[in-house]
């Protein structure tokens, strides 16, 4: 190559490819090294999108679920309603079985009804109106204006329905009279249905039905159908007969009142309660919840909250015009055991449970991963036992974490049968030497991969002046390696952290877990716990829809951060006290 | 004196006495060394931890031994003390009619398991009743001849009975309670002589010559030893949990009917008694229809999983800049780190009705199916395959690649022809180890795969619900467990009997192949 072949005053014939110049094969080289790093590049792109939608989709539905409607009640533990017998209640009775059946719910209709009243809000009224312009929506939409004049007329709603279902029955009478053989008959009842109309008012109607011809048999009916009057008379009186309907159960409907623990438990702790009000947040039902945030419009049958109907929700727009409903933030969550109802669930016992379980892998997976690992690295002989018990470390590493669970079922049967009866189902405990069990390998592998990082010259300096092997070990390289263990240990609580399945085999899938709660401290270990992962999965089993989606993602959410702060710790205590030798 | 005498009291015992032996050993020791200095072969600090843990140790150890050992015992008593003629372990004569021998024998030997149970239960029940205050022992003997009212007493006070009590039951009850107070008194009694004795005899031995610290780094070597055996005591305790229910299983259904069964459909049966037509079972057990699930799914994680975490490697060791890496891999990391149950309900609630939005209803009749669990579980594996391909590739010598590059090739070539050729058996290594994982995983396929508890044949929709091997042992263990008369509930065992040699088998391989791969070049 010389200078004059890159300045190309002399143009080589063979010189296809310079460094200059690129042949189509060596362009072609290049495409194919982009495409593979192209390739790569999206490869990554996928994952770190899919890794976004998942965190996006917890956080999305798992905020907005720690926030919950409440309506703010003024509850009045009124004496008349919980006595059975009508006369005075004394506080020394409340806790007695002898509190008329039901008085909560008494307690919680009464003072809702007195709280909306108070508020300004004419309950009936309000549930009335909705009704009527619902009613006379739907014969607006069939073309019979005038509908609001006729109601207003009759009084009273139920006696409009009334007006309407006959008008609408003697259309239902001419469609049947006219599809039928008899002409007469069939002009009988036209004139009947169109006479109806008049009386009630919808004079151009009448002249519709009016003009149908009679002897048009099947063409007949069809032009009565089509007019839509039948269905929109029978739809106006069904929804004017409604009001009448709504009484005190379907008023209590509205807000969480079947929580009758609750009540019970204040009037217990504090019965001077009694005759007394105080102010209180009730959580809203939580398919009305559903209303509230703007997932269901209320329109449309389908968009109802499934057990609801618009006069209630009516009353729900009411109360937030009100100002008595309010979103606040659902601290309960944090204290209250699991529950089938989502309005009042929580997560209380899961992480105090998931709290003892992981005290017990760090005391038991420390300890004897600790020593485990000691005995392996420092004073095993390479015989055919060690390797086996290397084997097996590893092994056990990629066990599933299925078969521990069966483990620890058959641990639990094997207990169960040698006269620690049921109790042991489901304890703390039991969850935490399965966890640890499963941890083990972990921490063996990173405690063995930080007593190997301690340079040899502190053991031959240690065992130079005289130390014991034991001295050497325990005074010498446990201290230094310390920092890379607990890296290791933590980073192994966190996984067993998130352990399922095995909890799920040996009965945390049966256990809201409020024993924990009720005896925090006593006997933690030994009460039927809950573990954050297995109430995740209880939440994802709900019946109801907010839960499955919405609080399941919050305890999700709160599952996630302490997984996070753990691996933040872990971290920050190996950038700390790491040293490179 | 038995009331309180018990173990709890023991320890507080042998707690108080430790923290005493190590001052009071300490003082002595020091005491001893001051007088003749230089001359004690031991520290004082080594001579009271000798008495600790002569203390300790022999209680502690016979404790544990004891408590595990008491409810055996006590089994194997309450069995043999039953009268062979007694009515409530027989099968009754109208019965017996048209059963063979052996059928009578299971029958009779269910009868007998189930009467123990009861008779444990009665104990407990009458401890419980009597220690809360409501009865002495000569009151239960009064009450013997009419059984009635005790029932009904220990039922009001709380106490679970399960049956109506007969004299039979009384009987056996009562002697076991008088077995068990009596093991109940000897146990702590011993562990606290055991403790006195050790304390004293170690206070005693400290001496001039006494070689304590070499006695308690013994105490610790040994230990050290006990806890590295504990890999393979869990390893004997799995293999022993799922090979016993599983052999019986094996027995009474036939290892080939479940290995080749193409139904899966329990009935109820009771382990021992085919109830069924013809003197067969009625539940159908069969191992295909679930593997094939199993096996359907982990190939679809796999094909996720494989071409994305290795193209994420090789971009990340052979092309990324430093930057994306320092940000990439933890976020790879954090993938990795979060919990199956979250990938599990993620794909239940987000990707099952996106995948049923895209591909329609009649194609996907519901959210859970193959592709719902098999997609999640893919993107969980990612990282997995991605940070192992990744050590693979970076353990392929640099050498190699100068060299590469050196004669000319691109860098894509180096990778394309000599780093992945070179990183094969590791590669694939990784994938295998990926795929004992996909076989192994259970909370995905829990809730997105789909939870039917009887299925027939093989589903060969991609977009249909399948049931796994990992989704039964979940299903049947977590309901309220029936122990293992079930011939169902031993089916569940035998599932993870397979599924513990299936991955047992993979990781084996896959270990053996990476470590041939490190050996070539080492």
């Amino acid at each position: 190559m010389s200078d004059a072949s890159l300045s190309g005053a002399t143009p080589a014939p063979k010189a296809k490819s310079s460094l200059l110049t690129q042949t189509a094969l060596v362009r072609k080289r290049h495409r194919a090294g982009a495409t593979l790093r192209w390739l790569g590049l999206a490869a990554i792109s996928v994952v770190l999108f899919f890794l976004a939608v998942l965190l996006w989709s917890i956080v999305s539905r798992g905020v907005p679920a720690l926030f919950q409607y409440q309506a703010q009640i003024e509850l009045f533990y009124d004496p008349a309603i919980l006595n059975p017998d009508g006369g005075d209640v004394d506080p020394a009775e409340i806790g007695g079985i002898n509190l008329r059946t039901g008085f909560e719910r008494g307690i919680f209709t009464n003072s809702l009804r007195q709280t909306l009243v108070e508020a300004g809000i004419d309950i009936e009224g309000t549930v009335e109106r909705r009704w009527v312009a619902e009613a006379v929506a739907a014969l607006d939409a069939a073309g019979l204006t005038g509908g609001g004049v006729v109601v207003e007329a009759a009084g009273a709603p139920a006696d409009a329905a009334r007006v309407f279902g006959q008008a609408g029955s003697a259309l239902r009478a001419a469609a049947t009279a006219l599809s039928g053989d008899d002409a007469d008959a069939a002009l009988a009842a036209r004139d009947a249905a169109a006479q109806a109309l008049t009386d009630v008012g919808f004079d151009d109607a009448a002249a519709t039905v009016a003009a149908i011809d009679a002897a048009g048999g099947a063409d007949a009916v069809a032009a009565l159908a089509a007019t839509g009057y039948q269905q929109a008379l029978l739809d106006a009186a069904g929804a004017l007969r409604q009001p009448a309907q709504f009484d005190d159960a379907a008023l209590s409907a509205l807000i969480y009142a079947t929580n009758r623990r609750d009540v019970r438990d204040r009037l217990v702790d504090n019965p001077d309660l009694v005759g007394t009000s105080e102010t209180v947040g009730v959580p809203i039902d939580i398919a009305v919840t559903r209303y509230l945030s703007g997932e269901l419009s209320g329109v449309g049958t389908a968009q109802l909250p499934p057990g609801f109907d618009i006069g209630q929700l009516s009353l729900v727009d009411a109360m937030v015009e009100a100002d008595l409903v309010g979103n606040s933030f659902r601290w309960h969550f944090f204290t209250n055991p699991y529950s089938q109802s989502g309005e009042i669930a929580g997560i209380g016992p899961a992480l105090m449970g998931s709290a003892y379980m992981m005290l017990v892998v760090l005391v038991f997976s420390l300890i004897f991963g600790v020593a485990a690992s000691i005995y392996l690295e420092e004073f095993a002989p390479k015989n055919r036992f060690t390797d086996f018990i290397e084997i097996n470390i590893a092994n056990l590493a990629a066990v599933p974490s299925i078969v521990f669970g069966i483990l620890g079922a058959a641990i639990l049967f094997t207990l169960m049968d040698l006269g620690f009866g049921n109790s042991i189902r489901g304890t703390a405990l039991l969850g935490g030497i399965v966890l640890s069990l499963m941890t083990l390998p972990t921490i063996v592998i990173a405690t063995r991969a930080s007593l190997k990082a301690v340079p040899p010259s502190i053991r031959d300096a240690a065992l130079g002046v005289g130390a014991s092997k034991v001295q050497m070990v325990f005074h010498h390289k446990l201290p230094l390696a310390a920092p890379g263990i607990l890296t290791g240990t933590i980073i192994g609580i966190a996984q067993a952290l998130g352990e399922t399945a095995p909890l799920l085999l040996i009965g945390l899938s049966v256990s809201t877990g409020a024993a924990l709660l009720s005896s925090p401290f006593s006997g933690g270990l030994l009460e039927q716990a809950q573990s954050m992962p297995t109430v995740v999965y209880l939440f994802a089993q709900n019946q109801d829809a907010p839960v499955r989606e919405g609080l399941a993602q919050s305890a999700i959410l709160v599952m996630l951060l302490l997984l996070f702060a753990l691996n933040i710790l872990a971290i920050l205590l190996r950038r700390k006290f790491e040293r490179r030798w | 004196m038995g009331a309180f005498l018990t173990f709890p009291v023991v320890l507080l015992v042998i707690f108080v006495l430790a923290v005493a032996g190590y001052l009071l050993g300490y003082r002595r020791a020091r005491t001893l060394s001051e007088a003749a200095p230089r001359s004690m072969h031991s520290r004082p600090n080594q001579h009271g931890w000798h008495v600790v843990f002569a203390t300790v140790a022999p209680a502690v150890l016979f404790i544990i031994v004891w408590v595990f050992s008491t409810g055996v015992v006590s089994n194997i008593y309450a069995n043999a003390i039953i009268p062979d003629e007694l009515q409530d372990v027989q099968v009754p004569l109208q019965q017996r009619e048209g059963l063979t021998e052996r059928e009578i024998e299971i029958r009779e030997e269910v009868l007998r398991t189930q009467f123990v149970a009861t008779v444990k239960g009665l104990a407990v029940a009458i401890d419980g009743y009597i220690a809360n205050g409501n009865a002495n022992e000569a009151d239960i003997e009064r009450w013997r001849a009419d059984l009635a009212p005790l029932q009904d007493r220990l039922r009001a006070d709380g106490q679970v009975v399960r049956s109506s009590v007969t004299q039979g039951m009384l009987t056996v009850a009562q002697d076991l309670r008088r077995f068990n107070a009596r093991m109940a008194t000897a146990g702590p009694l011993v562990a606290l002589a055991l403790t006195v004795f050790g304390f004293v005899l170690a206070l005693r031995a400290i001496s001039l010559d006494f070689r304590a610290r070499t006695v308690v780094e013994r105490w610790i070597v040994g230990f050290l030893i006990f806890a590295s055996t504990m890999a393979i005591l869990t390893t004997i305790a799995i293999l022993s949990a799922i090979t016993v229910p599983s052999i019986t299983f094996f027995r009474e259904y036939g290892f080939f009917n479940f290995l080749f069964g193409m139904a899966w459909a329990p009935a109820g049966d009771v382990a021992g008694i085919p109830e069924g037509r013809d003197g067969q079972y009625e539940s159908v057990l069969g191992f295909l229809p679930l593997i094939w699930g199993t096996l359907y799914i982990s190939l679809v994680a796999l094909l996720v999983a494989v071409p994305l975490g290795l193209l994420a490697a090789v971009y990340l060791s052979e092309f990324a800049s430093k930057w994306a890496r320092a940000w990439v891999k933890p976020a790879l990391e954090i993938l990795a780190g979060v919990p199956t149950i979250v990938y599990g309900i993620f794909a239940l609630i987000t990707i099952g009705p996106f995948l049923q939005a895209v591909v329609g209803a009649t194609v996907m009749p519901n959210t859970v199916s193959v592709m719902t669990a098999g997609v999640v579980m893919g993107m969980m594996l990612v990282p997995f395959v991605s940070s192992l391909s990744d050590d693979v590739i970076n353990a392929v010598p640099q050498a190699m690649r100068d060299g590469s590059l050196g004669l000319g090739a691109t860098q894509a070539e180096t990778v394309t022809k000599v780093i992945l050729p070179a990183a094969l058996p590791g590669i694939v290594g990784a994938v295998v180890l990926a795929a004992s994982r996909a076989i192994g995983e259970t909370m995905i396929v829990v809730l997105a795969a789909g939870a039917l508890s009887n299925v027939q044949g093989l589903e060969p929709n991609p977009f249909g619900a399948v049931v796994t091997v990992t989704t039964r042992i979940v299903a049947v263990l977590t309901g309220e467990g029936s122990g293992f008369d079930s011939i169902d509930v031993l089916a569940v065992f035998a599932l993870a009997f397979t599924l513990f040699f299936i991955t047992l088998g993979l990781n084996l391989l896959a270990q053996r192949m990476v470590a041939k791969y490190r050996e070539q070049y080492d």
